[in-house]
């Protein structure tokens, strides 16, 4: 949940360590092919139960350690939260690698939905599904969430109420079984709701939904159990639940362990950690590369690499000069020089609701994303900024343009320069100015005060849920997420269409032209779709980089001897 | 006597307090734990926001003096109140402070005693072979960062795995969790993060014990005893190493507080949760509360240090014991 991941200092730190004399050897990694036609969407080593054994135990660093475990609460939605209560919670919802969501058997047997007059979803839950304490899980559960996550009670500290306040009420099917969720206003991204899902006694309750689960997991529906929850060395560990009435649960354990990303590198190659995030840094790459017995799993993430343009700023007010930037800057290099070293292929991104990845997306950049200095030019002179020496001026003002980049963050420095280098062609002058990483969105992105800003948002699959803050036109100084600070009346029409719209095919439609009305603004340019590279032991399957495929945690585990 | 200690006392007390209320006004006033929430996406509600930051008493719309007496309420009470996430801080403080203790305590010492003997026999052996090779090694760790020393130990620890076949060493953590190893894992585990520790701080103390050793050298009551009969090198290590290691008691008594604070970069690299890595994070989170006490408990130890730093000189010094 963890959206902006600009903050990956360790980055700076490895770099540092190489320019310190620590040889790290480069194999020859995997080339690929820069025409290579489509981004792998996931590469989990996807592999039949059969072949793998039982037992086993997966070592998974996380970068945090978690308090507050109700993944409902402000204090809980977090991605480290998600990542432990997947093998543990019931999420009745899984996502494969296109983004396409569809409901997990073990506990829900058949979902309806009815649009007319009004949306109906009718849950039919598995008669198997029970919490870890013997109580059923019924519509009780269902009614009980959407009640305490609608916003309409402020005990409840929730994180947040997207598609929840939309619901009217929840209803009692043909049996306890059964849960008929009838909706105020139609949500198109109703599969978002119930994952994970808390027991009624949670959402009934604003104490327990508030405190009952700091430290502790008290209940759980899921493939495993929390075993134990360890404050001094900060780890959590989780085990096989002989209760779960699924597909047994194939690891004995996972356990996972607080570290620094500065130290995952060393600590798995030495054996002591199963997974590596090596998509951060190339040096970490590269070491991952360089470890016996591991593989680097490659999908293309769900974050995607951008820079915004504050169009509120007075340089940028004018359409026809952001769109302008626009053209001057060449996304492909920026592209290839982010991303060389990782040996993945250079693909720029067309699209600011869905990935190359996912179901549903198109290249909408056409002209206005295309590099063009020369239309970058005529552009500019339209707006009457006119050339006067080396750069463009109006009105005795020069075009120039605050770059603001983490200092920390090698990544976006180099963006910076290359942008300089850029829009000197055309005329336009940029400084980069460097702040310090806590502060970039605290006092420069959320104020407004930056020209533009290279960092990158995470997709989901539900772009119009996700995405809406992010482009929904500034209300009375409420910018929410919309940091260009601009939006149309237009484009909040048809982001709502969108997201009122049932039938997948046409929501689709719906987003690709709310996208393109994006792209028309011209103040958000997206770059290209983060690669995931996960170093993981070469005989862990059903496991890696994940692109959009939610796991099945059950279904995780190590080749059987005879298999190898 | 008594009178002295209670004087002392309300002496330390009061800069104490000063030096926690100033941190704590200086880190409510500079942190922004808003940003903590507002960055997320989605965005949670500005009421739940408000609600949650008041709840922990970190609510910027709280007028600061306000959330100063709430806090330094709680403190007079033992309660340090709550981190960002919600934790109470005092428990997380001590898990932390020990987690740092078991670090740190046998590096520290032990590399102080290596550097004080480092330092005086290079001083004896002034401008020898043996003295230049204490020198240059002791400035080649000096001048390599923390963590790049951790690094490379652990590539060597790594490399040496790797040709035994047998994981000799493991350093990420405390102890292999899940794993029924006992005290021998856990000091297995110390093992890289000791070393690490006691190369940094060999260095520190012998550079230092060098210089004060070489006052000493040549000084009229070593000269004095060796008149006495002893030979050159009892009269050193005697009266020469012992009137040196005073100035090194009290630098090693203030030392140790801020090492264990300082420790980030050893506690990061090897995964230990003490309070250098706790320090670090919660300024860079934003969590007032635990910055506050952090700066408490530094306060607390620089005292205790002053305190042991006299006790030590009063053994060292017979003149002091005399004296008074």
């Amino acid at each position: 949940m963890r959206t902006l991941r600009a903050l990956a200092s360790s980055s700076a730190l490895l770099a540092l360590l190489v320019a310190a004399g620590c040889t790290v050897h480069r194999p020859a990694g995997p080339r690929a092919p820069d025409e290579m036609s489509a981004l792998p969407a996931s590469d989990v080593n996807p592999t039949p139960r059969e072949r793998l054994r039982t037992g086993g135990v997966l070592r998974w660093p996380m970068p945090e350690f978690p308090v507050q475990w109700n993944f409902h609460h402000v204090q809980g939605a977090k991605g480290v939260v998600n990542e432990v209560l997947r093998g543990v919670m019931p999420y009745l919802m899984r996502s494969d690698e296109r983004g396409v969501v569809r409901p997990v058997p073990e506990y829900l047997d058949k979902v309806e939905v009815v649009t007319e007059p009004r949306q109906v979803v009718t849950y039919t839950i598995d008669p198997r599904a029970r919490w870890s304490d013997g109580t059923p899980i019924t519509y009780r559960d269902f009614a009980a969430q959407a009640r305490a996550l609608s916003g309409r009670d402020r005990r409840y500290r929730v994180a947040a109420v997207t598609g929840y306040d939309r619901i009217a009420r929840v209803e009692r099917g043909r049996t306890d079984r059964q849960a008929v969720v009838v909706f105020a206003r139609p949500y198109a991204d109703w599969r978002s709701l119930f994952t994970p899902l808390y027991p009624a006694g949670t959402c009934g309750d604003p104490r327990v939904f508030n405190e009952g689960w700091v430290n502790r997991v008290p209940v759980g529906a899921g493939p495993f159990r929390v075993e134990s929850i360890d404050r001094t060395a900060k780890t959590v560990t989780i085990a096989r639940d002989p209760r779960w009435w699924g597909r047994p649960a194939l690891l004995d354990r996972i356990v996972f362990r607080v570290m620094d990303p500065a130290a995952v590198p060393g600590a798995f190659a030495n054996g002591e950690v199963d997974v590596l995030d090596a998509g951060g840094d190339a040096s970490a790459y590269r070491r991952a590369l360089s470890v016996k017995g591991a593989v680097v799993r490659r999908a293309a993430g769900p974050d995607w690499r951008h820079l915004t343009f504050n169009a509120a700023s007075p340089m940028l007010t004018d359409v026809r000069v952001r769109q302008a930037i626009m053209a001057g800057i060449d996304r492909r290099a920026l592209a290839e020089a982010d991303l060389k070293d990782l040996d993945w292929p250079i693909r720029t991104l067309g699209n600011h609701f869905f990935m190359h990845t996912q179901a549903g997306y198109r290249d909408n950049s056409g002209v206005i994303g295309r590099y063009d200095p020369d239309r970058a030019r005529r552009l500019l002179d339209a707006a009457g900024w006119r050339r006067s020496g080396r750069y463009r001026t109006r009105a005795g003002r020069t075009l120039r343009l605050r770059f603001v980049v983490p200092a920390t963050q090698q990544i976006s420095k180099r963006e910076g320069e290359l942008v300089q280098a850029m829009l000197d062609r055309i005329g336009v002058r940029v400084d980069i100015v460097p702040v310090p990483t806590d502060d970039l969105f605290d006092r420069y992105v959320l104020p407004g005060n930056f020209d533009i800003v290279p960092f990158s948002w995470l997709g989901t699959p539900f772009p119009i849920s996700s995405n809406r803050a992010v482009f929904a036109r500034p209300k009375g100084g409420n910018v929410q997420q919309n940091y260009s600070r601009i939006g149309t009346a237009e484009l909040d029409r048809a982001m709502d269409r969108a997201a009122a719209e049932l039938d997948p095919a046409e929501a689709r439609e719906l987003i690709n032209k709310a996208d393109r009305l994006v792209w028309e603004q011209a103040t958000v340019l997206p770059l290209y779709q983060r690669p995931q590279l996960l170093a993981v032991r070469a005989d862990l399957a059903n496991f890696g980089a994940r692109g959009f495929h939610d796991l099945a945690y059950e279904d995780i585990g190590f080749l059987a001897p005879a298999a190898r | 006597m008594a009178g002295f200690l209670v004087r002392r006392s309300l002496h330390g007390a009061v800069l104490v307090a000063l030096a926690a209320s100033l941190t704590y006004l200086l880190a409510a006033s500079a942190l922004r734990p808003r940003a903590h929430f507002e960055q997320r996406n989605p965005r949670p509600p500005a009421a739940v926001v408000d609600a949650e930051l008041t709840a922990l008493n970190l609510n910027d719309r709280t007028p600061l003096l306000r959330r100063y007496a709430v806090w330094a309420g709680g403190v007079l009470r033992g309660d340090f109140g709550r981190t960002l996430a919600g934790e109470p801080v005092a428990p997380e403080l001590w898990r932390r402070a020990l987690v740092s203790l078991r670090l740190l305590a046998v590096g520290t010492v032990l590399g102080a005693v290596l550097g004080v003997l480092a330092g005086a026999y290079a001083a004896a052996r002034r401008h020898r072979p043996a003295d230049r090779l204490i020198t240059v090694g002791s400035f080649a760790v000096l001048s390599t960062p923390v963590f790049v020393l951790a690094v490379l130990l652990q590539l060597g620890a790594e490399r040496i795995n790797q040709i035994t076949g047998v994981r000799i060493f493991e350093w990420a953590g405390e102890y292999t969790p899940g794993a029924a190893e006992g005290a021998l894992g856990r000091l297995r585990h110390l093992v890289l993060p000791t070393l690490t520790v006691v190369l940094v701080q060999a260095a520190v103390f012998g550079r230092y014990q060098r210089h004060l050793m070489l006052d000493v050298l040549d000084a009229d009551f070593v000269r004095t005893a060796m008149a006495r009969g002893l030979t050159r090198r009892q009269a050193l290590v005697r009266h020469g190493l012992r009137t040196a290691l005073v100035p090194t008691a009290t630098y090693f008594a203030y030392t140790f507080g801020f090492v264990l604070l300082g420790a980030m970069f050893t506690e990061k690299i090897f995964g230990w949760h003490g309070m250098g890595e706790w320090l670090i994070d919660s300024v860079h989170r934003g969590d007032v509360n635990a910055v506050a006490a952090v700066a408490l408990l530094a306060a607390v130890l620089v005292l205790l240090a002053g305190a042991a730093a006299d006790i030590a000189h009063a053994i060292l010094d017979p003149r002091v014991r005399a004296g008074r």
